[in-house]
């Protein structure tokens, strides 16, 4: 009996070892430990056995049992991590494969780099303010000082509707809607079209202008360059080097470009600042007195500044993008890259 | 305009000026010098030499073989000019030397004897066309060195380009102005030599003005026995140099006074003047003109011209005529220097489309004094260079004095202005160097603006500029604003169109931007001719193509796609927000929109089965914008004509239509040659913009709800809206919303019909309802459905 039973352990030890699934360890479990199993069979055998014999036996048939179920639960544990390690691995997922990205679109570059200067304005205190593309003689070229057989007026050559309707050649006639609707203080930033009769390699018929303008009894030149070095600044970096030129605007006096150090070859001289170390960034003055007084203000008690800047000609130098016409030509490889 | 550097030595001393610094100093001081041309550099590689032999060739009794010398070297060179001579100075351009006239020397075998160079004549300096023989270089001129010095090529010439303002800067002598005002020199006009005849100008001529306004000043100098030939080399070089063309001594020299004094002059040939008069007025009606460029040009009666006593002699301040040319005849000269009224000429220039060296500079105000300068010293060249006796005095018909202005300048106020405190001498010292008169007064100075200046200085304004510019705009400091930030709000749309713009860009969809005007083809290629009616057309379009302006983004977005097609790119999604523009009455109008395109596939992932854009997708677009905005829109059936019939909407807000979807016509894909269907879109941003709903919150569920399924099979026929309303019209009770979930087509559901999936969702606001009670009402609304429509419920009863 006591040989049956060291046998059936060793055997028994022997099956829980050597399961590879969960169910055949039930079925180990059920062989050996069951209601009909092995074990239960000895034990049943046991009263066969003369009184005195049963309490030794009884007692290694239990050890036995304690034995298998320890042995059982420790199979089911390990076959049990066993089983999740294979699921885990069975789930593995081949992570270079290419991951689902949301539709990404883009915004044009003109729209990214006006919205850059925009903000950069709008932090200063401007608010945006807008007018018509399609504008009258009078706010595009009268009210600014420009009148009829004026030279300035071939500086911008233009599209006309009829004698007096015209496609607006600059944000400029903002200025003068704004003023004849409010009083100073002003202190607006006008993003827009406006259009030109001019098509070549570093023109387009259409481009996008941003107006500012700054209107209040107590405005200097000095504030004009402050304000605009600070746009520089933020927009083409900290260390960047301006300087400002007299030029000529009919609807400003002093008048001046703004130039800033070139940012392709950092000033020593390129075919982009064509060997200056320079690039023309911006027009800007003072406002003239003559607008003052198409808009009903006092030239004497109102002073103010306004500046003009083209957003393809600053987007062209951000990207370093060399033709002009690309931006409208819309080309999804190249709108793509702006993502 | 062309400046020769060393013309300017004629006005202000120029020792230890570089033309570079020059350059700067102008451009920072307001006169623009796009480049420096070093004139040295056009004649590199060409050196003085000597003929030291001329022997004939044997091949070419035209040709001669010659022996010349640098000083070191002997070449053989091979020339066919009359002029070589033993001893000869010539100037010699080496192998590799490119030519002013875009020739590059090479060694040649010219019939069999070989040319180690060329001797230059003007031809190749660029100077003439035609021409005797070669350049002879004076006898002492050194051999070996370039020949810059010899041909007055030791120069520079400044590429300046003065503001519209600055008519005075226009010439040689104003260029010089502003250098000796800001290197603080001083200018100075020489003494004109001029030996004048016994006979004073009014025996030769009259002249008469009959329109003093538009010509309040007219003289003439008259010259006789003038020897027209050609100019000195030093006078090629130099109107070259100015961009001009040499022509004969006397044309050469009003031209080269165009440039140097900036003033223009006219020279007539005298004999053909009838009566020997001249008469400025308007032309009369049908009077035409032959102007010196060959063309006929008729005349109106807002033309003002110089006419002798019968007909136009010349468009005054513009062109002159064919009829009083001076030519290799002409024996006698009047010569006109006068002022014209600048609006007059800019007005006839462009009503003829004749833009000249004079017009340009009389439409932007010429110098009423410095025009008798202008005219001694171009008789004083001519009497020089061409001889010839000029009558005693200058005929000066002088009816409308044209006053200086007088401008106050308070030296306060330029501080105001320009934020820096400028010192009142410093001032005066700029102002005077620059020509103005002064006179100190308490507050500032009063300034006599001089007539070169009377175009563009009017205003103290005026004053404060010339006084920073000169100045230095980079000394004044740069401070922040200090006024108060307006408390005034703009109205616009901007903030609304950027969120728009984040919105779509953020769903997948690429910008465009597309120029506002379009071709008017479009509009038929699209069955669109009543837009074509209402369009707002340019009256000077670019091109066809850009003729009249957009009524609809459609066009630009269109084209996009067209273009992208052609370098396949064929799977697209863009949008673009702008204006659109008709005439609406006697008026225009000018709205913001939105369109959008798709077509092709949609961005591919390869867990994915590829699937092609379709309406689901555009309306998405509407259905996702409107949620953004918090609009509803309807989708209702769309008649119009450039999309297709079956996979069209027009997008209603409240009763407005605001904008359609679908995709267009078969019939316009095939007149466009597009390949694939397109998918667009357009709505009305402005009206969305109106109809856009304030967000408001309503309290979450505190019970929880409950959903109940429903499929059922449905004749296509029965649009699912009709469906939809007819259910959420039912006031259900405890239905809380009602969405589809799946819309299915195909086995086993039989043809013609699809089966929709409807989820409910049910919820009480005081307590959780139960199974029993959902399911009651969830089956009376099947129950209704049955009734109303012919529809097969496939859900079972529980």
């Amino acid at each position: 009996m006591k040989e049956a039973l060291e046998k059936l352990k060793k055997q028994a030890v022997e099956e829980i070892k050597n399961v590879g699934s969960l169910l055949e360890l039930r079925n180990v479990k059920a062989k050996f430990l069951g209601k009909k199993g092995e074990l239960t069979r000895i034990l049943k055998g046991l009263k066969e056995l003369p009184p005195e014999e049963r309490p030794v036996l009884g007692r290694l048939v239990n050890e036995v049992k304690v034995l298998l179920e320890r042995l059982v639960e420790e199979r089911e544990k390990e076959l049990k991590e066993e089983e999740k390690r294979r699921k885990l691995e069975a789930e593995r997922v081949d992570i270079t494969l290419p991951g689902r990205i949301p539709p990404l679109g883009a915004l044009h570059p003109i729209t990214q780099v006006a919205r850059e200067i925009i903000d950069v304005f709008k932090g200063m205190g401007f608010d945006v303010a807008e007018g018509p593309e399609i504008e009258t003689d009078y706010y595009n070229f009268e009210a600014l000082n420009i009148p009829k057989d004026h030279p300035a007026r071939d500086m911008q050559d233009t599209f006309y509707i009829s004698d007096e309707m015209l496609l607006r050649t600059h944000t400029s006639p903002v200025q003068i809607r704004v003023m004849e609707r409010y009083s100073p203080p002003i202190r607006i930033i006008a993003p827009g079209k406006v259009y030109r009769r001019d098509f070549d390699v570093s023109h387009t018929p259409m481009f996008h202008q941003i107006e500012g303008l700054l209107v209040g009894e107590r405005v200097t030149f000095a504030e004009l360059k402050g304000t605009l070095e600070e746009f520089a600044k933020r927009i083409f970096g900290e260390g960047t080097k301006v300087r400002f030129r007299p030029s000529y605007f009919p609807f400003t006096e002093p008048s001046a470009e703004m130039d800033i150090g070139c940012v392709i070859c950092r000033g020593k001289g390129c075919r982009v600042c064509k060997g200056t170390g320079w690039l023309e960034i911006l027009g800007c003055g003072m406002v003239d007195p003559e607008v003052f007084k198409a808009v009903g203000y006092d030239p004497e008690k109102i002073v103010g500044y306004a500046f003009g800047l083209g957003v393809e000609r600053i987007t062209m130098l951000k990207f370093s993008i060399d033709d002009i016409r690309l931006f409208f030509e819309n080309d999804r490889r190249f709108l793509a890259q702006f993502s | 305009m062309k400046v020769l550097f060393s013309a300017l030595g004629r006005f202000l001393d120029l020792k230890d000026l570089d033309p570079y610094d020059v350059a700067e100093r102008l451009t920072m001081g307001g006169l623009e010098v796009e480049g420096v041309e070093r004139l040295k550099d056009s004649v590199k590689g060409c050196v003085v030499a000597e003929i030291l032999e001329v022997n004939p060739h044997p091949n070419a009794p035209k040709l001669k073989v010659l022996k010349v010398t640098d000083g070191s070297t002997t070449y053989q060179v091979v020339c066919g000019a009359p002029n070589v001579r033993e001893g000869l100075k010539v100037a010699l351009a080496l192998p590799g030397a490119e030519l002013p006239n875009g020739v590059r020397v090479e060694a040649a075998d010219i019939r069999g004897q070989k040319s180690e160079g060329m001797l230059l004549s003007e031809i190749e300096l660029g100077l003439v066309e035609d021409t005797w023989g070669i350049l002879e270089l004076p006898e002492d001129a050194q051999l070996g060195v370039s020949i810059a010095p010899y041909v007055y090529m030791d120069d520079y010439v400044l590429e300046v380009s003065p503001t519209p303002n600055r008519g005075d800067c226009f010439g040689v002598l104003g260029v010089a102005r502003e250098v000796a005002a800001l290197y603080n020199r001083s200018l100075s006009l020489p003494e004109i030599e001029l030996e004048e005849w016994d006979r004073p100008v009014e025996e030769f001529v009259d002249v008469s003005i009959e329109e003093p306004e538009l010509c309040p000043r007219y003289t003439a100098r008259y010259i006789e026995g003038v020897e027209v030939g050609e100019s000195p080399l030093w006078m090629k070089v130099a109107l070259k140099a100015f961009g001009m063309r040499p022509i004969s001594n006397v044309v050469d020299i009003t031209n080269y006074v165009l440039m140097e004094i900036g003033h223009p002059l006219h020279a007539f040939d005298y004999d053909t003047l009838k009566e020997h008069r001249i008469v400025v007025r308007r032309a009369r009606e049908g009077e035409y003109i032959v102007t010196l460029d060959g063309e006929f040009r008729e005349l109106d009666t807002d033309t003002l011209v110089i006419a002798d006593a019968q007909r136009p002699v010349a468009i005054a301040g513009i062109m002159g005529g064919a009829n009083s040319e001076v030519t290799r005849s002409t024996t006698k000269v009047l010569l006109e220097s006068a002022y014209f009224s600048p609006s007059s000429i800019r007005r006839t220039s462009k009503r003829l489309g004749l833009s000249t060296e004079a017009s340009k500079r009389f439409e932007r105000g010429t110098d009423v004094e410095a025009l008798v300068y202008a005219i001694d010293r171009t008789a004083e060249l001519i009497q020089k260079l061409a001889g010839g006796k000029v009558a005693k005095g200058l005929y000066d018909n002088y009816p409308k004095k044209i006053a200086k202005p007088v401008v106050t300048l308070r030296t306060e106020r330029t501080h105001f202005v320009l934020g820096e405190r400028i010192e009142k001498g410093e001032i005066g010292r700029i102002l005077t160097g620059l020509g103005f008169e002064l006179k100190e007064i308490d507050e500032g100075f009063r300034v006599e603006v001089p007539y070169h200046r009377i175009h563009d200085v009017t205003r103290e304004i005026d004053l404060i500029e010339e006084v920073a510019r000169i100045w230095g705009y980079n000394r004044i400091p740069s401070l922040m604003p200090a006024e108060p930030i307006p408390k005034d709000k703009m109205e616009s749309s901007y903030a609304f169109v950027e969120s728009v713009r984040d919105l779509l860009s953020a769903s997948g969809l690429f910008e465009v931007i597309t120029y506002s005007f379009i071709n008017p083809r479009y509009f038929e290629l699209l069955g669109l001719e009543e837009e074509r009616k209402r369009c707002v057309e340019l009256l000077n379009p670019l091109s066809e193509e850009m003729a009249v302006m957009r009524t609809s983004l459609l066009f630009g977005l269109v084209e996009v796609a067209l273009r992208n097609f052609r370098v396949r790119e064929m799977d697209l999604a863009l949008f673009e927000t702008g204006k659109v523009f008709w005439k609406e009455g006697d008026g225009i109008k000018e709205a913001l929109n939105l369109g959008f395109l798709l077509t092709g596939f949609v961005p591919r992932h390869w867990s994915e089965r590829p699937r092609k854009y379709d309406f689901y997708d555009a309306k998405g677009i509407v259905e996702g914008l409107c949620r953004f905005l918090g609009a509803k829109a309807r989708f209702v059936p769309s008649e119009k004509r450039f999309l297709h019939p079956g996979k069209s909407a027009d997008v209603v807000l409240g009763e407005r239509i605001v904008g359609y979807i679908g995709a267009l016509h078969p019939d316009f894909l095939d007149r466009l040659d597009a390949p694939q269907e397109l998918w667009v879109g357009e709505l009305k941003l402005d009206e969305l913009k109106e109809m856009k709903l304030e967000k408001s919150f309503s309290p979450l569920p505190r019970y929880p709800e409950v959903t109940r399924d429903l499929s059922f099979v449905v004749p296509k026929e029965i649009a699912f809206e009709t469906i939809y309303n007819f259910i959420t019209a039912q006031n259900i009770p405890y239905l809380k919303r009602v969405e589809l979930i799946d819309v299915y087509e195909g086995k086993p559901i039989e043809e013609g019909k699809r089966s929709i999936t409807l989820s409910f969702t049910f919820g009480a606001e005081d307590r959780t309802l139960q199974d029993a009670e959902v399911d009651e009402i969830f089956w009376k609304i099947a129950e209704k459905l049955e009734e109303e429509f012919p529809i097969t419920i496939r859900t079972k009863r529980a």
